[in-house]
Formats: C-alpha cells, structure tokens, sequence
C-alpha cells in the first residue's frame, strides 16, 4: 500500500509538472499500471479486529425477534396458526466465576461449574490483537468443479473473515421465548421460555478458527457463493425450569434455575462446509418459480482431481487406500471387505464430540458427576438449593463427517 | 507528523513556480506548538442513523405508505414503500425482496484514538499467530517481520466503549444503563420475487420471515459495551 503510494503519486506528480511546463503528454511520466511483480510487493490485503477488554450486553428485556407469517388458507385449515419467536439479551461476556442471573444483577447463580447467565466482568482476551478476526482478500488455490487446479494469475479472488485461533474462554448467552399456542386453543401458558448458554470460544481445542468466504463461483452457473468452517469448543447449557418467584408470563424477565438442565461438559465440534473452489454453498430458486428458494451445498464433483482432494487432500494423484481384509488392521467382524481412505483430509472432514474420551475411561462415565459428558440435571426441590439430582449419560461423538451434497427448498410460500 | 510529511513532499516544477511563496510556510510544527492541538486525546462521537423512522424510533406510518402499519388485510406489507431488494450475479429477475423496512441506530458515546498494538493489557505473545498474516504462499505481509513483537509496535485506529454497569430490576420490569448501543430495525415481511423489476413488485403477497430488533419499554434495544476495538491493515 505504502509502494503504491509513493510510487503512483511521484509520477502523478511529475506528469503534471511536465504537462503544465512543455504542454505535451510526455508518457515517461504518466501514469502507468504496475506490473504482477510490483502488485506482489504490495500489502493491503488484509484488515485486522483485535478486542480487548471486551463484553457486550444486551438488555434482558431487549430483543432479536422471528417474527412468521399469517399461514395460508390451506395451513390455516390444518390448524396452523402463525408463530413468533424472541431472542433477549444477547450477550458476550467473562467466563470467570461469580456470574449471575438474567433476572437480578446481584443474584447469584452458584459455584463457577454451573454455567451461569452473565459474567460479570471484562474478556481480557475476547479476540486478541495478536491474533484477531482477519477480514482478507486472498486468491487461495484450489480445484475448480472440472478438476481444473486453479493458482497463480487463474484464481478468482475469496474474501474471507477469519476467527482468531487463540482467545480466552467466554459466555455467550441468551433467554428466548417461543409462542407455541399463538391462539391458546388448549389452555396452558401459550409460550415456552428457555435460556442457552455456552461457555468456550469459537475455535476447537485443536487450534482450528472459524472461517466465512464468499466468491464468485466456478462452473457453469457462475453465481455468488460461499463457504463456511464451523468451529466450537466448550461447555452448553440448556434449561427451562423457573423458580417459584419468577413471573412466568409472556415479555417478563423470567427468573431460572440456577443449575436446571441439560448440559454437555467438553464439547469439541469442527464442521466444515465446502470447499474452495469445488464445492459451495449457492442460492437457487425453484422450478415452479412460486416464491420458494433454494440454499444448497453443490455435490462433491464427479472429478477426480476435485473429489481426490476433497476426500484425502492430494493433488492430481488417486486416494491410497487400505482393505479390511487384505491389511488386517481393521476389525473384520462383519465379514464385509471395504476399502478405507488411509489419510482422510482433516481440512473436510468434520466431528462434533460431546464429552472429552480422553478425560478417564469413557465407558466408566460417572452417573451422577458433572465434569464431563452429556447430563440432565433436575430441578431443585428446596428453592434454597441450587439444583437437584443429576442423570449423566457418559460421553458421545461423530467424527469422520463430509457432506457431500445438501438442498434446502421451502415448500410453504403461496 | 508536519515534519514528515514536509521531508517527503515530492512538489512539481510548476507548483513552484506560481507557488514560492508558499514553500516557506511548511515547516515543522515544535513540540511546544504540537502540544497545543486539541483532540490528542481523542475524540468522542455520538451518531444517529434513521431509516423510515420518527426521532422516537417509531415508523413513519401517514408520510409514507404502509411502512410499518398492515394494509387491508392483517400482516400484509405489500405495498409498503419501505424496502430495499436483492439481486445476485447470473440471478436475473429474482428478488430477494424485504418490505416494510424501518429502523434506527444511536451510539451514544463511543471514544476513537490511535494507539500502538503494545498498549494493550492483554494479547500475551504465546496466543500470537504468524499464519493470520500471511499470504496463501506463506509470505509475511506485516511490514518488518511476523513475529509477536513486531506486531506490537503496529499502530492502530483505537475505537473504545467506556466502562458501563448495567442492571434490570424485577420490581419495575426496567432495564437500565444499557445505552452504550440503542439498535431499532424491522422487517416486515421478506420473500421471492421473480420478475423484472422485482424490488418494485406490490401485487405478491407472503412472506417466509421478518425480523424484529426492539425492547419490551422501548422502540430500541439496549445494548452495553465495555473495551476496546483495535483495528489496522496488513
């Protein structure tokens, strides 16, 4: 950036100079465009966010809503009936210990283990500026659905905001509320209300960053497309109980059990969704032209050079793969000869573990701790007491998960 | 900041020759001078953005058509003149359409500075990253070097929240103290147009979402922010 400053305005600068002295366009002096190698001295490819010291708070009566639709005549008929969903008080804050609830900002929610609402502090390290959201314009190499390996001066131009790959743990948090008898028809409250929070970072315990490109497509039907690497690492926490003196009605701030729910202890997930520039995600619209759309996540294509890179990462050569039966390393119980992928491409392949396998063994899970694993916690019987029994159910978790194709299609606009 | 800018002025032939007089009046600023300028410290900035939208944060309903009132028929936004539409590459004649769109933004006071990477209270060196700065080649695109303390003397825009403390009572059903962010925005009704012109379609009715951002007291949520907001190029 600094080069091109320079450089450009000296000669602006000095083709005016000439111009106005001699009257004629002296061209040694004009401006003239730079060449690849000059344009790869140059920076100004990325923008950096660091944030520090930072929380965001929404307040717990302020609201993100979904609001829907009157249905249609023929949902109507069935019974349908429009339904609206809040989200309140959004927030990012410390994951330290003394936090509190929605409810009251001095009522406690007990020890640091119980995943409380709010923090009540500062994240020292939210996004640090050592290693903050970067917002870049890169032309990353990759295939093109054909198969064709893209670099250099061919590849189309992704920009892409990056997630920080260290950053301290944070709350992230939220209560909602959700109509699900809009027009109370079988009595009871009309609404469910519910608070999430989770308590982790967006970066996977292995170091990967979530990562949003967005780019003109390759193929045929050249549109705006994009891809999106999900990572999550940390413990969630979803609960509906209320005590005894929360309002329990419709807009009002309800007061929850402070240790109620479900929890997943040590959450690990990493999903990637796509790949540049093979496969991505695009917006279509449906043959019948009614209103609906179309989001989809383009096929693995049925191009070696493409699908070899998507499945195991390598360039221009074939998947090495073994054979259950002729290696022996794989447990061949059912009888069935498959051939494995030796070296899957992490960068594709992804996993969501809920509970840590390696924290003690996993088949001897605790029934009733809450330090790792997936449990449900009751309601307290004793309002004085944070919470009551526990249920936990060990740990669990998918791993090995590529997607090759997926289509999303509304049918409900008329 | 004068001084450099004086030493690196490349001025042309013809400028000198209609302007001589001028060249003796850039000259370097004395730190004495220097320490006389206002805003060193800063500065602190207050906005109001609206769009659709009274001083109350409310829609301009009577000024403009249906902007955030049904028509006839309950929850029908398709005449509002309150929208905006998208259109994709290669897309032609589909429309993303959002009718009945209003909100409002204020920020309240929020502190813009320079700062140096350094001053930060956080952001020890073992969370640093060379790989963020670097092209798909591997290169470092940092102006010395990619390391953690080369990146700490990088100066930066410093945007920066005051300390808040926020509370709600449960007694009044008020929140209070969250007014460093006050956000109002809605959307009444989104669908699919397919047609020419489809942003300025009136006769298609439904909708497959609307959005709603507000407070239960007020026609704007509240929102309380704390720190700093360092941000730069590479």
């Amino acid at each position: 950036m600094v080069r091109i400053l320079r450089e450009n305005t000296r000669g602006w600068i000095q083709g005016c100079a000439a111009a106005c002295l001699f009257c004629v366009a002296v061209t040694g002096y004009a401006l003239t465009p730079m060449d690849d190698d000059q344009m790869s001295e140059v920076n100004g490819t990325g923008l950096a966010v660091g944030f520090d010291d930072f929380d965001f708070r929404m307040a717990p009566t302020s609201f993100i809503e979904l609001t829907g639709s009157e249905p249609s005549s023929a949902a109507d008929t069935a019974g349908w009936d429009r339904g609206d969903a809040r989200y309140y008080g959004l927030s990012f804050t410390d994951a330290d210990a003394n936090g509190v609830q929605w409810f009251d900002n001095d009522n406690a929610c007990g020890n640091p283990d119980d995943l409380c609402a709010l923090g009540s502090g500062t994240i020292t390290n939210f996004a640090p500026v050592n290693n903050p959201y970067v917002f870049r314009a890169f032309d990353n190499p990759g295939y093109d659905p054909s198969g064709t390996y893209l670099d250099g001066g061919s590849t189309p131009t992704n920009m892409e905001l990056v997630g920080p790959t260290a950053s301290d743990p944070w709350r992230w948090s939220f209560w909602g509320e959700l109509q699900v008898d809009r027009n109370n028809q079988d009595g009871g409250s009309e609404l469910l209300q519910s608070q999430t929070i989770i308590k982790g970072k967006n970066i996977t315990q292995s170091g990967d960053p979530s990562i949003f490109r967005i780019f003109q497509t390759e193929g045929p039907d050249e549109t705006f497309g994009f891809t999106y690497q999900s990572a999550l690492s940390g413990d969630f926490r979803f609960s509906v109980a209320q005590t005894g003196s929360s309002p329990d009605a419709v807009h009002e701030v309800p007061e929850f059990g402070a240790q109620e729910g479900v929890v997943f202890k040590n959450v690990d997930a990493f999903i990637p969704l796509g790949r540049l520039h093979s496969q991505f995600f695009s917006l279509n619209s449906t043959s019948a032209n009614d209103g609906n759309f179309v989001i989809e996540l383009s096929e693995v294509p049925n191009s070696p050079n493409a699908y070899n890179d998507i499945y195991c990462g390598n360039q221009g050569s074939a998947c090495t793969t073994n054979s259950t039966a002729s290696d022996g390393t794989y447990d061949d119980t059912f009888g069935n000869e498959v051939e494995v992928i030796s070296n899957p491409n992490d960068e594709t392949h992804g996993y969501v573990r809920w509970g840590n396998f390696n924290n003690g063994d996993p088949n001897s899970i605790c029934a009733t701790c809450t330090g790792n694993g997936i449990y449900f916690r009751a309601p307290a019987n004793d309002p004085s007491e944070p919470g009551g029994a526990v249920t936990n159910i060990g740990v669990a978790r998918l791993d090995g998960v590529l997607i090759q194709s997926m289509r999303l299609e509304t049918l409900g606009i008329q | 900041m004068a001084k450099v800018l004086v030493r690196n002025m490349h001025l042309p032939v013809w400028a000198m020759l209609v302007w001589t007089g001028s060249v003796a009046a850039m000259e370097p600023m004395e730190d004495g001078e220097m320490s006389s300028v206002r805003a060193q410290e800063g500065i602190s900035i207050g906005l109001e953005v609206r769009l659709n939208t009274a001083a109350d944060g409310s829609a301009l309903d009577g000024e403009l058509t249906d902007c955030g009132t049904p028509g006839a028929t309950s929850g029908d936004f398709t005449s509002s003149e309150c929208r905006f539409a998208l259109n994709a590459q290669n897309r032609t004649n589909e429309w993303v359409l959002f009718r009945g769109v209003y909100g409002s933004l204020l920020i309240n006071d929020i502190n813009l500075d320079a700062g140096i990477l350094g001053n930060v209270s956080g952001a020890p060196s073992g969370m640093f990253d060379s790989a963020r700065f670097e092209d798909p080649d591997g290169d470092c695109l940092l102006p010395t070097s990619c390391d953690h303390g080369s990146l700490m003397d990088e100066p930066a825009l410093v945007f920066e929240y005051p300390d808040t403390s926020p509370g709600y009572s449960p007694s009044t059903g008020q929140s209070s103290g969250y007014d460093s962010l006050e956000v109002g925005y809605t959307i009444e009704e989104t669908r699919i147009v397919f047609q020419n012109n489809g942003f300025n379609d009136t006769t298609t009715d439904g909708s497959f979402l609307g959005l709603e951002v507000s407070d239960n007291n007020a026609a704007r949520a509240g929102i309380a922010i704390s720190g700093q907001a360092y941000v730069y190029g590479f």
